[in-house]
């Protein structure tokens, strides 16, 4: 097994061995925030991976065991990329699982869930997708520069503008979105949300291995 | 051979500098790594490790770069650190079977054989814990994958000394049984006096004393006499002199031309680790 396969490995038996109430938590969060309000899907796929990762990340920086990572016989390039493909794999799991309470809804109570309908299937995922890479992209290099306790302020603002901003583009789309619907290309949409999400995923991980090469623990 | 190299290392941690022209730890011997608080042992071990990084100079371990080349260094190193830095929320058992697959040499018959000397209880969290108890884990952490250097931060600091008598028995049954080198730092010299080869001494960043244990028990004395026995050439062969109403006292290092500035009126003591240190650091305080 390669050495980030090993830390994804340790990472995730901790967290689902050893840290049942972030993992439950994140999940209850999602749950609400995909069922309670169709409009809240976006800030579901977001808090999910935000969650899970930063989860981890605050528990090892409290109990230092994030200076463990660094004497074991591992290089800071393969832990940077073990936090990244986490992410990632957190961020598929919780899109698609959103995906899945979506389509359940769409059957249950259409009306409500007409402007996914019009979206499409999958310009909503690549959206939900791209969201939450995006968000968890800006997270993890500030997290590896500033860590994480000094962050939860401003981590606790940054919810409140996401929560809004979806909140409004939501209530703006579903005005707009049947009465151009015709006019336009939701798969342009969704491409570029998902194509911008895996740029800035890219250049962050970039950000954060040059972080990582150069960090100290005094 | 030796198995760290030290050369032209600086290191400028706010208004502390390491400065160690050259270092040089034997394969296959302890050596112990005492100075006081802040004197640099920790910010030494921490640059051997990578955790810090170096202003000046090159560290090499096993002839190889700490800088470029510590995920193989890492292999063949069993560290505690202060703090121990495993997962708090995680048990022993658990702890070694996310750790453990990280290195090629992992003996399990090895860990299960610490964890029965030591009497711990791997289904207990980290957490709940005792700090020796701790200590004992992070140690059969550290041995467990057979590393051919054991680095000790302060590792048996603020522990009873049942327990430090418990960690060093071990590492010294350790020492027996495999090819390792040790290399530990403490400030507690009585450590030192029953584990080590070589003693390394710190001092306000700078090494001030690299001598084999032989030679310190052997040839450190301190000498104590009257005011009037201390001439211009007993005063400059001793280190820390300190003067008082009615004498002095200094320790002493002897040497050929010491032996001959004794006089009947001197007294002449053995030096423990413990003297070394203190009259050293007295002496750099001029």
């Amino acid at each position: 097994m390669s050495t980030t396969t090993l830390l994804i490995r340790k990472e995730l038996m901790y967290l689902f061995r050893n840290l049942k109430f972030t993992w439950v938590t994140t999940l209850i969060l999602v749950l609400v925030f995909a069922v309670v309000y169709p409009g809240a899907n976006l800030v579901a796929c977001i808090i999910g991976p935000y969650m899970l990762v930063y989860g981890v990340m605050a528990h090892e920086e409290q109990s230092h065991s994030d200076v463990l990572n660094y004497t074991l016989p591992v290089s800071r390039r393969e832990l940077c990329r073990s936090k990244y493909l986490l992410g990632m794999i957190y961020t598929l799991v919780v899109a698609i699982g959103v995906l899945g309470i979506l389509a359940i809804g769409m059957q249950l109570a259409p009306t409500r869930y007409e402007m996914f309908r019009v979206l499409g299937t999958f310009n909503v995922l690549y959206i939900l997708i791209g969201g939450a890479l995006t968000y968890t992209a800006l997270i993890i290099p500030i997290i590896y520069k500033f860590g994480c306790i000094k962050m939860r302020m401003i981590m606790a603002l940054t919810y409140g503008v996401v929560f809004g901003i979806s909140f409004s583009v939501t209530n703006i789309l579903k005005e707009v979105i049947p009465q151009v619907s015709e006019d336009i290309n939701f798969s342009l949409i969704g491409g570029c949300t998902l194509t911008i999400g895996i740029i800035a995923y890219v250049i962050s991980y970039v950000i954060s291995l040059n972080i990582l090469k150069n960090k100290e623990y005094k | 051979m030796n198995v760290i190299e030290i050369d032209n290392v600086k290191k400028t941690l706010g208004n502390f500098t390491l400065d160690i022209p050259h270092l040089a730890i034997k394969e296959g011997y302890i050596t112990g790594f005492i100075g006081q608080n802040g004197s640099g042992k920790t910010t030494t071990l921490k640059l051997i490790m990578n955790l810090l990084k170096l202003d000046g100079g090159q560290i090499k371990v096993f002839g190889k770069d700490v800088a470029t080349e510590s995920k193989q260094i890492h292999e063949q190193i069993g560290f505690v650190g202060e703090p121990t830095g495993y997962m708090t929320e995680a048990t022993l058992e658990q702890t070694k079977q996310m750790i453990a697959p990280f290195y090629k040499t992992w003996d399990d018959a090895l860990f299960n054989k610490y964890v029965k000397a030591f009497q711990l209880d791997t289904s207990k969290k980290i957490k709940e814990l005792s700090q020796g108890q701790n200590k004992q884990a992070a140690l059969i952490m550290a041995l467990s994958h057979r590393p051919k250097l054991i680095l000790l931060d302060e590792a048996t600091a603020n522990l009873d000394p049942v327990i430090r008598a418990q960690i060093l028995d071990i590492l010294m049954e350790h020492m027996q049984s495999e090819e390792v080198s040790v290399f530990y730092s403490t400030h507690i010299t009585s450590d030192l006096d029953k584990a080590s080869d070589y003693v390394v001494m710190m001092n306000n960043g700078k090494v001030v004393l690299y001598e084999d244990k032989e030679t310190l028990d052997s040839k450190y004395l301190i000498i104590k006499g009257p005011k009037k026995a201390l001439n211009d050439t007993l005063e400059k062969e001793l280190i820390g002199i300190q003067k008082n109403a009615f004498g002095f006292e200094g320790l002493a290092r002897l040497s050929e031309n010491m032996a001959k500035t004794l006089g009947n009126e001197l007294i002449c003591e053995k030096a423990n680790i413990e003297d070394i240190m203190i009259f050293t650091q007295r002496g750099s305080r001029k």
